[in-house]
């Protein structure tokens, strides 16, 4: 049990990592890399002893809850713990984020050299994603909302640090700045629903706000919303989850966040950050079930998702941009999971689709490194100059578009069953084009990007095969991408050590068993054969000229899902002709009324007395003691006068 | 009766160090560098603090009914052996640049400590009294140590004069008291029929409850007591420097060599406070509302004035001085809290009133020795003078920074946490306009604070020398280790706190013996 119940020192390592880097890093040899590198190792490998010792917990008959950690404050009835939790969710987000964590450092002391020399400031992102590695742990591990708070802005924070990597460019600025402002949108959603619960509970405890809320204790003190406040504090806290997560309408930041070096698009903005809202969304779920109408929010906005940022991925020609989208389009699949009340079956989406898509993104990543260019449409023809990374980018796309036996087929099908379960027809049909929309996506990047001849001769010219230390990520991914599908099956996951598969291991109280069910298997599957199909049929070879058909047919459509659905235009103009104008209004009271009255004239007024003030130090002896002795005399008065002698 | 002499230990092994230093440095002259006393003396320091908090840490006994040596007392031992180790390291480059005798310098700062652990452990007005006169006298020589510098000798003069005169105020004010109880000894706890008069035991007649009969009508000595009170706390409102008895500060601290104006800053006012807090806590609780207002104006007075003046100053060193001023209103607050409802509460009190203490003493250590640092440089102390710093020399910058911004009250700080827990204890206990001025006060400090690190971070050094430097390594590990600590204090204080709840409780324990009733 002692390493469940002394979890915390998985994100202490990294965070020492950083402070390390953070002052020292600079001298170092290597920029220091090998202490990032060493610390994301030590985190991998204590994962296993955290899981093994939860293991022994569950098999013990514990239960496999292990609480530890001290208070931080405690003044009055204001306490906050410094406190974690190991438990089944816990444990997969681990896994997850301490793998690709270890994956993309490995990755990185390779992909930020150029001819073997360190990029400009290669201490520094080292020092961040150290940061990062830290703050997510702590993230996943916090018992309660507060810590889980505190480390959410740290993601955050180092989200904005890395997509501003390269911040002599303007764009990766504007990038790291939407990003950063788009989120704390939703955080601060996050706050007030934090503190509303808070309020009504008076514990910032995770466990205790799900208690409460069951026994229907979350309710506005005096009476006025009566559930309303529990379905309030439940969407506020649900709009930071969107905020994190990239729904719409969020959805916009995580595109433009591509501007941040590949494998932080892989790390951060693929696989572990962006999966924090889910992840809090499952630790809330029962709050969620509780409060009338916020599942069906959340498999609403899920939904939208999904099927928007499929369409969106169509018109993309940066292969980060289409991944972008396709993470967005996943994220919505996991939010509709989460919307029927499936926890083990999203939380098993976001664990393969973490692996997959980390490998897209390096796999990307070598590409971009290796050739300088990531318009999909001027690459082409790089199957046969980069073998291992076609092959491995191949296996993951077809995972995503979920054909049987890689990952992504059982995890999708899983969804499938659980909405089919859940929620009426309409929504799996949505869910169905979603599917097929995904498979169409990631064929059509594979066929423009791998086949067909090379449209720039430069470009395929300096198309090599990246170096060892690039492919090792991308191959260790892919066999994880192959292997994790498997652990649905009860078998495998006792194999494993797991009691049952990883679905009905993730959820105690309601344990859910993988529903493999043969017509359903037959339906999905053909539906992102469909997907591939069509996709050969516009894309592959001279087949584009279909395509080009198709956008000639209907141009205007055609630019609605190239400019995807203008919704930066749409808030470019609500900023412009709404928040501005209202700025200027309260900047001019902010000038007038606030600084030049209320501030300045109580600083002068300040100023005036200590300038009178200070004629009462002469320097002269006998006028310190005088005033010792007045003091002495007043104070006697006065004595007589309060007191009454 | 049997003296515990192993009670004393380590202000018998400070006080054959000190007398060692003094010695060695005479006898050994000039066949030693001067340096070595420096390193020999803070190495001694830090020996003995780990030593005193290893194994005294759970002794809970009493001398001869003169010092108490409790948790309160070990841990304003550590706290005052861990003050002089810093300043002793501060010193050491500054005492080889610019002062002699190096012998004598080291072993008046540990006599100084001497007085100060004594002062903490004492509890009895004349044991007291005494090892403030052995704090004092120590001061008043290492405040004109640098005889050559009229500045040195001006400040010098005036702390010895007005200290005299504070020391006839505070022994008045014992005799009164004296005279009213019958008693010099705060409190006795459990007297197994010794029959030990006490302080606070003579004192729980004026309440109607409880005491000993043997006293004189209460009301027909009342005014003795009440004079009493005021001129105890006119003597030490002197020593941490409380307007209006403060005047000796801007000038002493100005004059002083500045490792002796850190040490001044931080372990006179600690030592003073520890003496305060005793004092006021174990005997005069019992009549908390009969001083409690007088400390309240004084706090009130201390905070308005320490801030409005430190709007003024140019010197860096007087800045820091009303700076200190303004921190002691702050401190006085917690006095002030331990006239409360009950006894959890003034407990609550004392314990924020030494977080804040230690807070704010690590606080100011770190930023003096950067000062030192930056003095030992330049030579200079004006707030013009560090002009650009952030381009020379960005550690010492930062740590400035820092350590402002921490006796601000800015949160991520030492200061935040500590001055929070004080005025919420003020404001639970009932202090509520006093905790309004101490905000308030705090808002105006900002600017004072700011306008120091404006000067380092907004403009390009000046002037004929503007390289970089260096700090020397023990120094930069010495501030490095202080700023780790207040930026701890600052996020996490709980762990300290626990520690200081533990101490402080022994304060009360008569208090609670003599049943809640008897106290009020």
């Amino acid at each position: 049990m002692f390493w469940a119940e002394h979890a915390w020192i998985l994100p202490a390592i990294p965070a020492i990592a950083f402070l390390v880097l953070f002052a020292f890093g600079r001298f170092l040899p290597r920029g220091g890399d090998f202490i990032s590198v060493g610390a994301a190792l030590t985190v991998f490998i204590l994962f296993f002893f955290v899981l093994e010792s939860h293991l022994d917990s569950i098999a013990a008959g514990l239960g496999g809850i292990a609480n530890a950690g001290t208070d931080w404050v405690n003044f009055d009835k204001f306490i906050v713990r410094l406190g974690f939790t190991v438990d089944s969710i816990a444990i997969v987000m681990v896994f997850v984020v301490s793998t690709v964590a270890l994956m993309v450092n490995l990755y990185s002391t390779g992909y930020l050299r150029h001819h073997g020399k360190p990029e400009p400031r290669y201490w520094w992102y080292f020092a961040v994603l150290s940061l990062f590695v830290a703050a997510m742990l702590t993230l996943v591990l916090a018992d309660n909302l507060l810590l889980m708070f505190v480390a959410w802005e740290g993601v955050g924070l180092c989200s904005f640090l890395l997509i501003g990597f390269y911040y002599e460019r303007r764009s990766a600025v504007e990038a790291a700045k939407k990003a950063f402002v788009t989120t704390r949108l939703g955080d601060v959603g996050l706050f007030i629903g934090l503190i509303l619960f808070w309020r009504a509970t008076g514990s910032f405890q995770i466990s205790d706000i799900i208690a409460a809320a069951e026994a229907g204790r979350v309710n506005d003190l005096p009476q006025v919303m009566g559930d309303g406040y529990l379905t309030l504090s439940t969407l506020l806290v649900f709009l930071g989850a969107a905020g994190k997560s990239a729904q719409v309408p969020f959805h916009v930041w995580l595109p433009d966040a591509m501007e941040g070096p590949t494998p932080v698009s892989a790390l951060i903005h693929a696989a572990t950050m962006v999966v924090a809202g889910v992840y809090l969304v499952a630790r809330m779920l029962p709050v969620f079930e509780v409060a009338p109408g916020a599942s069906n929010v959340v498999l609403g906005v899920g939904l939208t998702t999904a099927l928007l940022a499929g369409i969106m991925a169509l018109g993309q020609n940066d292969i980060k941009r289409v991944l972008a989208y396709s993470t967005v389009s996943q994220l919505g699949f996991m939010f509709v999971a989460l919307g029927v009340g499936a926890v083990g079956v999203a939380m098993f989406h976001l664990l393969t689709h973490a692996f997959f898509k980390a490998c897209l993104f390096l796999g990307s990543g070598s590409i971009i490194h290796m050739t300088e260019e990531q318009d999909a449409r001027r690459l082409g023809g790089l199957w046969w100059r980069m073998p291992v990374t076609a092959t491995t980018f191949i296996v993951s796309s077809i995972a995503l578009a979920g054909i049987p036996p890689l990952s992504g087929f059982f995890s999708k099908d899983e969804i499938f069953t659980a909405t089919l379960g859940g929620a009426n027809t309409a929504v799996v049909i949505l869910l169905g084009v979603a599917a097929f929309l995904s498979a169409l996506y990631m064929a059509r990047l594979v066929i423009i990007t791998f086949f067909g001849p090379p449209k720039v001769l430069a470009v395929i010219r300096r198309a090599r095969e990246a170096d060892p230390i690039i492919l090792i990520p991308l191959v260790f991914l892919t066999v994880l991408t192959f292997l994790v599908g498997f652990f649905a099956f009860d078998q495998v996951g006792r194999a494993f050590g797991f009691p049952g598969g990883i679905n009905s291991y993730i959820y105690f109280p309601e344990p859910e068993t993988f529903h493999f069910h043969n017509d359903i298997a037959a339906v999905t599957g053909t539906v992102s054969l469909l997907g591939f199909g069509t996709a050969w049929w516009f894309f592959w070879g001279r087949n584009s000229r279909r395509a080009e058909a198709l956008r000639a047919f209907q141009p205007r459509l055609a630019a609605i899902v190239e400019n995807k659905f203008y919704f930066d235009e749409a808030y470019q103009w609500a900023i412009d002709r709404a928040v501005l104008p209202l700025a200027r209004i309260v900047a001019w009271f902010d000038r007038m009324i606030v600084n030049d009255t209320g501030i300045n004239a109580p600083a002068d007024a300040t100023r005036y007395a200590a300038y009178w003030l200070r004629y009462h130090v002469t320097g002269r002896i006998p006028d310190y003691a005088l005033l010792m002795v007045v003091g002495v005399a007043l104070a006697g008065g006065l004595a007589f006068l309060l007191r009454g002698g | 009766m049997d003296l515990e002499y192993q009670l004393i230990v380590p202000e018998f092994v400070l006080a054959t160090l000190a007398t060692l230093v003094v010695a060695g440095a005479l006898i050994f002259r000039g066949r030693v560098r001067q340096e070595f006393w420096g390193y020999a003396t803070a190495g001694a320091l830090l020996i003995l603090a780990i030593l005193t908090a290893v194994f005294y840490w759970d002794t809970n006994d009493d001398f001869a009914n003169v010092l108490a040596v409790d948790h309160f007392t070990v841990l304003f031992r550590v706290f005052f052996l861990g003050i002089a180790f810093f300043t002793v390291l501060a010193a050491i480059q500054f005492a080889g640049d610019r002062l002699k005798n190096h012998g004598e310098f080291y072993g008046l700062i540990l006599f100084a400590t001497l007085g100060m652990m004594l002062l903490g452990a004492a509890r009895e007005l004349l044991t007291a009294y005494l090892a403030l006169e052995l704090l004092s006298f120590s001061f008043y020589i290492l405040v004109g140590f640098n005889k050559l510098n009229p500045f040195s000798n001006e400040g010098s003069l005036k702390y010895m004069l007005l200290g005299a005169f504070s020391s006839a105020l505070m022994l008045y004010g014992i005799s009164l008291i004296y005279g009213v109880t019958g008693s010099t000894t705060y409190s006795a706890i459990d007297p197994d029929g010794s029959g030990i008069r006490s302080i606070a035991g003579q004192l729980a007649n004026f309440t109607g409850v409880g005491g000993d009969s043997s006293l004189p009508d209460p009301d027909a000595v009342r005014p003795g007591l009440l004079i009493g009170l005021i001129l105890i706390t006119a003597g030490l409102g002197f020593k941490v420097s409380a307007v209006p008895f403060h005047q000796w500060t801007p000038d002493a601290y100005q004059g002083a060599p500045l490792p002796i104006t850190a040490f001044l800053s931080a372990g006179g006012k600690a030592a003073a406070f520890a003496f305060f807090l005793r004092l006021y806590s174990e005997a005069f609780l019992p009549v908390a509302a009969e001083w409690a207002w007088f400390v309240a104006i004084l706090a009130a007075v201390t905070m308005i004035t320490g801030n409005l003046m430190a709007l003024q100053q140019t010197n860096l060193k007087r800045l820091m001085a009303y700076s200190s001023i303004s921190q002691v209103g702050y401190l006085l607050v917690g006095i002030v809290a331990l006239n409360a409802e009950t006894i959890g509460q003034s407990q609550d009190a004392a314990a924020a009133l030494v977080l804040h203490l230690i807070g704010y003493v690590a606080t100011n250590i770190a930023v003096f020795t950067a000062i030192i640092a930056f003095y030992n440089r330049t030579g200079r102390d004006d707030i013009v003078d560090v002009r650009g710093l952030a381009e020379r020399q960005p550690f010492l910058a930062f740590v400035l920074a820092a350590g402002l911004f921490s006796l601000a009250g800015m949160p991520l700080f030492a200061g935040f946490a500590t001055k929070f827990i004080v005025f919420q204890v003020a404001f639970s206990n009932g202090f509520l306009w006093l905790g309004a001025i101490g905000v308030t006060a705090s808002f105006v400090s900002l600017y004072y604070y700011l306008m120091v690190i404006k000067q380092m971070y907004l403009y390009e050094p000046e002037g004929t020398d503007r390289a970089r430097f260096r700090v020397p390594r023990p120094m930069a590990l010495a501030i490095a280790l202080l700023v780790a600590g207040v930026f701890f204090l600052g996020l996490y204080p709980t762990p300290l706190f626990d520690v200081i709840n533990e101490s402080t409780a022994g304060l009360f324990q008569q208090a609670i013996e003599t049943s809640a009733s008897a106290v009020r």
